[in-house]
């Protein structure tokens, strides 16, 4: 029976040092149990662990205790849930990776608490600035996926992270944000309304304490448990050295799957992908790959072109034109040998239609 | 003894007539002007004296008054001189003959040379208005003084060729054909690879008078598309190149060539203009640029760089079609019915539309930027469509400026036609109130209408904007009734009301 107190106990271990599972393996070797470590540093007599100790200035510090029962008070207001990794709807997944997390703060439902097993769990990463062509991608594929079932891990960051998470709720799905700041301090600001929903209708995680600020060092920590909640990992797009290198890095080590799709080879935004697929990961041009490869059933996966049927003949022509990769109102007046005026009207129809969409950079991407 | 001399005044871009009265009575040497003259006109004493003996005639002796009527209207410049000096001439007797049909306009230097003046044009139309149709002018103001039909222009280097035309007969000046006909070529279309999307919107903006904005990158070829859309436009009627070169005339812009204005006015502008360079003003209030682009294109580069300030002061003469000045009580009104053309970057860096992560902006830095272009403004522009760099060569070519210019020209009969009796002729200028009245659309287009404004989550103000363009597509087209595929397309081209770049990032 875990009670308050042992968790403000945990919450205590959290704060003393890094790594946490070190402080705790020291503590418990030195007084048998973390509990005991707690009584022993509140009374100055009983102090056994050594000066020399990394954590040692911490854990003689009154002020540390103090705040880990200002953080769990918070909690309790909040209503931001506590889990330590003894709980038992620790993620599996997790809970078998290296440096797991001591403690995990969260508002919504666990995967097992939601009823998502542990091997329907994909990682969908990619860079902050991206392109339209990954941004449709990264919302598709999600929304594709979580209809089958899984549900869409990401770190609610601008672009590809948020449009995973937008995918997976358009379609009712399970979706869990890492966080890389506390829970009470949601970044970016324009994604509050979507933590709301991510809250709503799957997780939003965090390590560390509500009130911690978005530190850049915090980033590849939230990579970890992006990559350690996994079956796979999705790379929707990344420059060379975005943080989604991390995660698949992380997933590497852990021996997990990796997903790449790929991009354009004269793009910056699709080094990444191109270079994985080189490197071995699975090449992935439909959410059909991922299924199969995990082995989860979805009726026909490759439910492309249908919607051609019942557009005029400008309408399908433009389409085509855009699925065969051209974006720009010029380059599908030049394919199509269509006038201007009847492309541009053709493509108003199709944005209309749901057909197509406009990137924010006024480019063209099939929807479906 | 009083003589009369006929010569005119500037008044803006408008010439008006003086009488210089000239008195001579006996008494102490005194030599003084009035009549509102300014400084310029005080000092023609000073320059007459000299350039009258200095051509071997002695200045009379007595009191001489110059009286430079209506006394009531403010008379600047030195172009007053020789009108003056041929009244004291003929006052002392040197000149015999009558001189009451001839006009006077000239400045004088000291040895009595005739200097030219600015703004000649407006003053000869003024006079040929006013019935005098002989005039003498320096030899310089020839060729643009007979610019003006049926008023005879006889030119002279000094002040004693004057008394010389006056005394004998001569040819009038006879103009260079050359001199109505001087027409440059512009740029043409064809000679723009790909681009079709801008060039199609440039087609349109032309056809209905719709004020248009480019949008894209450094050297994406905004200013290349913008320069060229005088190429597609109608020519210029004569009456038209009457009304504008007067005012290149009173800036001194026609040169000695004095060549009638046939090209369409382009005038470019940056964003270090100041308010009276754009929209006119100074102590002498002359034309800004909004009036040297009277009946032509007014084009703002870098859109998102002005001053706020001067972008305000172009929202009254871009209503009204004209400026009016003021200054210590008076006004004085220039033209300034001109189409807007505008480019900007989307961004800091400017490459926001070309993708694949080349925008090197902030969220926050690509937000701001376009949001620096004044609203009461932007409201005023039609069109706005993106341009991108061309990556590859495979596009086909351009058609040449002069088929598009038939189909322009085309729409703009089109429209004449439609809006006989109004005081408009361009779909551009369309009201709200005649958008209704002449531009009936179907239920379904309405339907459309909504379903876009559903989709971009409605942030369209009104759909008066697509109708108007969507009139003008019609026309083009050859067509009375506004189709689906019009407003369809006309929903193209309002590239920023959908546009959000803070996410595009
Ligand atoms: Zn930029």
């Amino acid at each position: 029976m875990i009670t308050d107190l042992n968790i403000i106990i945990r919450i205590w271990i959290t704060l003393l040092g890094r790594p946490v599972n070190k402080v705790a393996d020291v503590l418990n070797k030195t007084y048998g149990s973390i509990d005991e470590a707690w009584f022993a540093a509140e009374n100055d007599d009983e102090i056994l662990l050594s000066k020399d100790c990394f954590f040692y200035e911490n854990f003689i510090k009154p002020e540390v205790r103090t705040e880990s029962i200002k953080i769990y008070e918070e909690c309790i207001n909040n209503n931001i849930k506590i889990l330590t990794h003894e709980n038992d709807n620790y993620p599996l997944n997790l809970k078998y990776s290296e440096n797991k997390p001591y403690l995990l703060y969260y508002k919504g439902s666990l995967p097992a608490e939601a009823g998502i097993k542990d091997e329907y769990l994909l990682g969908v990463v990619g860079s902050r600035r991206c392109s339209a062509y990954g941004r449709v991608n990264a919302y598709q594929f999600s929304k594709s996926l979580s209809e089958c079932g899984m549900g869409i891990i990401s770190g609610m960051a601008r672009g590809i992270d948020g449009e995973a998470h937008k995918g997976a709720i358009a379609s009712n799905g399970y979706t869990v944000a890492v966080l890389g700041s506390g829970i009470e301090c949601i970044y970016p600001k324009e994604h509050v309304k979507l933590f709301e929903q991510i809250a709503e209708c799957g997780c939003v995680i965090s390590e560390f304490p509500p009130k911690t600020p978005p530190l850049k060092s915090h980033f590849p920590a939230r990579n970890r448990i992006i990559s350690g909640m996994s079956r796979g990992v999705l790379v929707v797009e990344a420059t060379e050295n975005s943080g989604a290198m991390i995660t698949v890095n992380y997933a590497l080590n852990e021996g997990k799957n990796i997903f790449a799709i790929p991009g354009n080879i004269n793009s910056a935004n699709s080094f990444g992908c191109n270079f994985l697929i080189k490197q071995g990961a699975i090449c992935t041009t439909s959410y059909g790959d991922i299924l199969e490869e995990f082995n989860i059933s979805c009726d026909d996966p490759n439910k492309v072109n249908k919607w051609i049927l019942g557009l005029t003949g400008a309408e399908a022509a433009v389409a085509e034109a855009i699925l065969e990769g051209n974006y720009a109102a010029n380059d599908i007046s030049c394919v199509t040998g269509r006038n201007m005026g009847n492309v541009l009207s053709a493509l108003t129809m199709l944005e209309i239609k749901g057909i197509v969409t406009k990137g924010l950079d006024g480019a063209y991407i099939i929807k479906k | 003894m009083i003589v009369h001399v006929n010569t005119f005044g500037l008044s803006g871009i408008k010439g008006f007539f003086v009488d210089a009265e000239i008195n001579l009575a006996k008494g102490l040497p005194y030599f003084d002007i009035i009549g509102m003259g300014n400084i310029a006109v005080k000092e023609a004493a000073d320059r007459i004296k000299p350039a009258i003996e200095n051509i071997g005639y002695k200045f009379p002796l007595g009191r001489i008054t110059v009286n430079l009527a209506p006394a009531s209207i403010r008379k600047e410049g030195a172009h007053f001189d020789l009108a003056i000096a041929v009244g004291i001439l003929k006052c002392a007797g040197y000149i015999k003959s009558k001189i009451e049909k001839y006009a006077f306009i000239g400045e004088l230097s000291l040895d009595g040379v005739l200097r030219p003046v600015k703004g000649i044009m407006p003053m000869i139309q003024s006079a040929a208005q006013s019935g005098i149709y002989k005039c003498i002018v320096p030899l310089e103001n020839a060729d643009e003084a007979a610019l003006v039909n049926n008023c005879k222009i006889f030119p002279a280097a000094t002040l004693n060729e004057v008394l010389y035309i006056t005394e004998n007969s001569r040819n009038p000046w006879r103009i260079c054909e050359n001199n109505l006909h001087n027409n440059v070529s512009f740029g043409d279309f064809i000679d723009v690879k790909g681009q079709k999307e801008a060039i199609r919107a440039a087609e349109i903006a032309a056809a209905g008078g719709h004020n248009i904005l480019f949008i894209g990158a450094p050297g994406c070829g905004k200013t290349m598309i913008a320069s060229r859309i005088p190429s597609i436009m109608p020519k210029l009627s004569i009456e038209e190149s009457m009304e504008i070169t007067p005012i290149y005339s009173v800036l001194g812009m026609l040169g000695k060539e004095g060549m009638l204005i046939r090209n369409l006015p382009f005038r470019t502008v940056y964003p270090d203009v100041t308010k009276a360079g754009l929209i006119g003003g100074g102590n002498k209030p002359v034309p800004g640029e909004i009036s040297l682009a009277h009946k032509g294109i007014l084009f703002l580069d870098e859109l998102a760089e002005f001053d706020r300030n001067v972008i305000q002061s172009l929202r009254q003469p871009m209503e009204a079609g004209k400026v009016l000045i003021s200054r210590c009580g008076d006004f004085v009104e220039f033209p300034s019915d001109f189409m807007l053309v505008a480019s900007t970057n989307p961004c800091k860096c400017g490459k926001l539309l070309e993708g694949n992560g080349r925008c090197s902006c902030t969220p926050y830095q690509a937000k701001q930027y376009l949001s620096k272009i004044s609203k009461p403004l932007l409201d005023r522009i039609d069109i706005h469509v993106p341009v991108r760099q061309v990556c590859f060569n495979s596009e086909k070519s351009n058609e040449t400026s002069s088929i598009i210019r038939e189909r322009v020209i085309a729409a703009r009969e089109k429209q004449k036609k439609r809006f006989a009796g109004t005081d408009i002729h361009l779909n551009g200028k369309m009201t709200g109130k005649q958008i209704r009245e002449y531009c009936h659309i179907t239920t379904e287009c309405e339907l459309l209408l909504k379903s876009a404004a559903d989709l971009a989550e409605s942030s369209m103000r009104g759909y008066e904007k697509f109708i108007k363009i969507g009139r003008t597509i019609a026309d083009l087209d050859g067509r009375e009734n506004i189709n689906e595929e019009d407003i369809a397309e006309a929903l193209q081209y309002r590239f920023l009301d959908s546009f959000r770049p803070e996410v595009a990032v």
